[in-house]
C-alpha cells in the first residue's frame, strides 16, 4: 500500500516537473528581424554589442555585416547591422526582406554630415519593401559635449511628415548603455501589435 | 522591459496532434512522437510519460513512446545502484591518472636525477617547443616559491620591468628552487633563460601593444596627424596629399572624408601597423593596394587593414601566436616583431581572399571566419613560423 502510495507521489512530481519544463519549451520565442543601419561610425556595431552585452572596446568598421541573436522579453530579436560605408549602401536593398522594425541610427555629434544622413533616411522610406515598417530613429552618442538634442534630428529627418509608418525617436549613448533599453522596448512593443 | 502578459503564440492552438479525448488510437509505426497515439485506455500507467517529438509542436504531450516502459521500483534501485557504482569507478580512474602524472615525474626525477624542466631543456629544441612546455610546467608547479616567482614576472611584464636583469634573478631564483648548480649544468641555465626571455617578454609585449591600442587618435595631436600623413605618402608616393579632410582617403581604403573616426577600438596600433607596413614591406604593400581595387574582388584597403589589426591582437591575447613568436628570434619580442607579424598575416588574408572569390565585400565575415580557422591551425604547429610571401 505505502509502497504504491509513494509511486503516485513520484509520478506526481514527475509530471509536475515535466510539465515545468515544458512550459519553458512550449514557448518558442516569436521571431522579429530588426535592421540596424545608418552611416558609418554612427555607432550601429556598439549599439549591436550592447545589446548582446558584449564589450565593446575593439569594434572596427564593419565591412559587410554582423548578425546577432538576442532573446528580449519574449522575442528573439535576429539584429543585423550592415556596414555604413558609402560604398557598401548599395548592398542595403538585399536585407530589407520580412524586416519588423527598421532602426536607424544617426551621430548626434556629426552636424556635417546631418544633410547626408537625412538623404539616406528619405531614400530608405521610399523604398517598398520598407512600406509600412515602423521605424526607430537613435539620436546616438548623446554622451558627447556637441551633440544634437533628439528634437533636432527628429526635425532633420522630418519626422514629423511621416503618415504611413509608426516611429519613434530615442535619445542614447551606446557607450554608455543609456536609451538604448528604451528604443528596444519601443520595437518591441509596436512588433507585437502589428503581428 | 516592463512588456507583461501573455505571449500570443502563433500556429495556432497548441496541442499535440493525436491527443485528444478522441478514444484510443493504435500507435502508428514510425511517426516518432507526433503520431503516437496516447494510452487512452483506462489503465493508469504511472511512468509513461514520454517528452513530445521535438518538433517544436508538441508540448504538453505526454506521448507513450515504446522506449519508456514502466520499470518497477526494484529494478530502478538496482539501476540506480549501478549508476552510482560506474560514476565511483569513473571517478577512481581520473584520480589515478592524476596521480600516475606525478608518480611518474617523480619516478623520472629518482632514475634521472633531472627535474621536469631539465628533462625538458635537454630533450626539446630551443623555441615555441621547448617554452610552450616550460611555461605550462612553470605555471602549473606546485612549489611556493615558484608560484611566487610567476606571479611577480606577470606583474613586471604588466608594469614594463620586464628585462635583461629581471631574467637573470629569475633563472637563479628557479636554480635555487630545484637544486640545480649553474656550472655542472650550463646549457640548461641558457635554455631557460631563452624561454623566461620568450615567455614573459611575450606578455609584456601584448600588455604594451593594448595600451597603444587603447591611445585613441586625435585630430588635435600634431604627432598623429604627422603620422596619418605619412601613411598616405608612402602608399600614394606620386602624389601629395590634397587636403586633411576629402574624398582621396577612400583611395586607400579609408571609409569616409575624415580617416579619424575609422581607427575606432584599435586606436593608433592599427595606425602604426599600417605604417610599418607601407613603409618596411612598401612593395607588398603597394600590391595589396592594387589588389584592394580589384573589380571584382576589391576590398578597402585600410580598414581591413585595421580589422587585421583586431584579429593579430586577438591572436597574441589568446597565446595562440606564441608558436610564431617563440620561434621567430630568442630575443625579447620588440613592436616590430609583432608588425612584422601583422604584414604576414595581411598578406596571407589577402590571398586568401582572392582564392575565395567573394561576390561582394557583404562575405567579408564569412571568410573572415574561415580565414582565422586556418591561421589558428597554422599556429597550433610548434614549429609554425609565418613569413612574408607574397604572389
Amino acid at each position: 500500500m505505502f509502497k504504491e502510495l509513494s509511486w503516485v507521489r513520484l509520478s506526481v512530481v514527475r509530471i509536475g516537473l515535466l510539465a515545468f519544463l515544458r512550459k519553458f519549451r512550449s514557448a518558442p520565442d516569436q521571431e522579429m528581424r530588426i535592421l540596424l543601419l545608418g552611416l558609418d561610425n554612427a555607432g550601429k556595431t556598439t549599439i549591436l554589442k550592447k545589446l548582446a552585452s558584449e564589450d565593446i572596446t575593439h569594434i572596427t568598421p564593419t565591412q559587410g555585416f554582423n548578425i546577432k541573436s538576442v532573446h528580449s522579453e519574449g522575442f528573439k530579436l535576429n539584429v543585423w547591422d550592415i556596414g555604413g560605408q558609402r560604398k557598401i549602401r548599395p548592398y542595403w536593398k538585399n536585407y530589407f526582406d520580412k524586416t519588423d522594425v527598421l532602426i536607424y541610427v544617426v551621430d548626434s555629434s556629426d552636424r556635417k554630415r546631418f544633410e547626408e544622413t537625412g538623404e539616406e533616411f528619405a531614400e530608405l522610406l521610399q523604398e517598398e519593401k520598407l512600406a509600412c515598417v515602423p521605424v526607430l530613429v537613435y539620436a546616438n552618442k548623446q554622451d558627447l559635449m556637441n551633440a544634437a538634442p533628439a528634437s533636432d534630428i527628429a526635425q532633420g529627418l522630418l519626422l514629423h511628415k511621416l503618415r504611413d509608418r509608426m516611429w519613434h525617436i530615442q535619445a542614447c549613448s551606446a557607450v554608455r548603455g543609456e536609451g538604448i533599453q528604451e528604443g528596444m522596448e519601443w520595437a518591441c512593443r509596436t512588433a507585437k501589435k502589428k503581428k | 522591459m516592463g512588456l507583461g502578459g501573455p505571449m500570443p503564440m502563433p500556429g495556432g492552438p497548441r496541442k499535440a496532434p493525436g491527443l485528444g479525448p478522441t478514444g484510443p488510437k493504435g500507435p502508428k509505426p514510425g511517426g516518432a512522437g507526433e503520431g503516437l497515439g496516447p494510452l487512452n485506455d483506462g489503465i493508469p500507467r504511472p511512468c509513461c510519460i514520454g517528452i513530445g517529438a521535438e518538433d517544436g509542436r508538441g508540448p504538453g504531450a505526454f506521448v507513450a513512446s515504446p522506449s519508456s516502459v514502466p520499470i518497477s521500483p526494484g529494478a530502478e534501485m538496482y539501476l540506480q545502484l549501478g549508476l552510482a557504482i560506474v560514476s565511483f569507478v569513473l571517478l577512481i580512474t581520473i584520480y589515478l591518472r592524476l596521480r600516475l602524472h606525478s608518480v611518474k615525474k617523480r619516478l623520472l626525477r629518482v632514475t634521472t636525477k633531472l627535474c621536469e624542466l631539465q628533462r625538458i631543456c635537454y630533450e626539446t629544441s630551443a623555441g615555441a617547443e621547448r617554452s610552450l612546455r616550460i611555461e605550462g610546467c612553470l605555471r602549473a608547479s606546485k612549489q611556493p616559491s615558484l608560484q611566487r616567482l610567476v606571479r611577480e614576472l606577470d606583474r613586471l611584464a604588466k608594469e614594463y620591468k620586464f628585462g635583461e636583469h629581471v631574467i637573470h634573478l629569475a633563472v637563479t631564483a628557479i636554480l635555487n628552487a630545484k637544486n640545480i648548480s649553474s656550472d655542472a649544468h650550463s646549457p640548461f641555465v641558457s635554455g631557460i633563460s631563452q624561454s623566461v626571455r620568450q615567455i614573459w617578454g611575450y606578455r609584456q609585449l601584448f600588455n604594451r601593444l593594448d595600451d597603444i591600442r587603447q591611445t585613441q587618435y586625435d585630430c588635435n595631436n600634431t604627432q598623429h596627424e604627422a603620422q596619418l600623413t605619412n601613411l598616405w605618402n608612402a602608399l600614394v608616393p606620386t602624389e601629395s596629399l590634397p587636403g586633411r579632410h576629402g574624398k582621396h582617403w577612400s583611395y586607400i581604403g579609408f571609409q569616409g572624408e575624415d580617416p579619424a573616426s575609422d581607427f575606432r577600438g584599435m586606436g593608433l596600433l592599427g595606425l602604426y601597423n599600417l605604417q610599418y607596413l607601407s613603409h618596411e614591406c612598401g612593395e607588398e604593400a603597394q600590391k595589396l593596394l592594387l589588389h584592394s581595387h580589384h573589380p571584382s574582388y576589391g576590398y578597402s584597403f585600410a580598414i581591413m587593414g585595421i580589422n587585421m589589426t583586431d584579429l593579430c591582437l586577438q591572436l597574441l591575447r589568446d597565446g595562440t601566436a606564441r608558436t610564431h613568436f617563440f620561434n621567430e628570434n630568442s630575443s625579447i619580442p620588440t613592436e616590430q616583431d609583432f608588425h612584422h607579424f601583422y604584414a604576414c598575416v595581411f598578406i596571407q588574408f589577402d590571398s586568401f581572399w582572392i582564392d575565395s572569390k567573394p561576390d561582394s565585400i557583404m562575405n567579408f565575415s564569412d571568410i573572415r571566419t574561415r580565414f582565422e580557422m586556418q591561421l589558428r591551425r597554422q599556429l597550433q604547429d610548434p614549429k609554425a613560423h609565418l613569413v612574408l610571401e607574397h604572389r
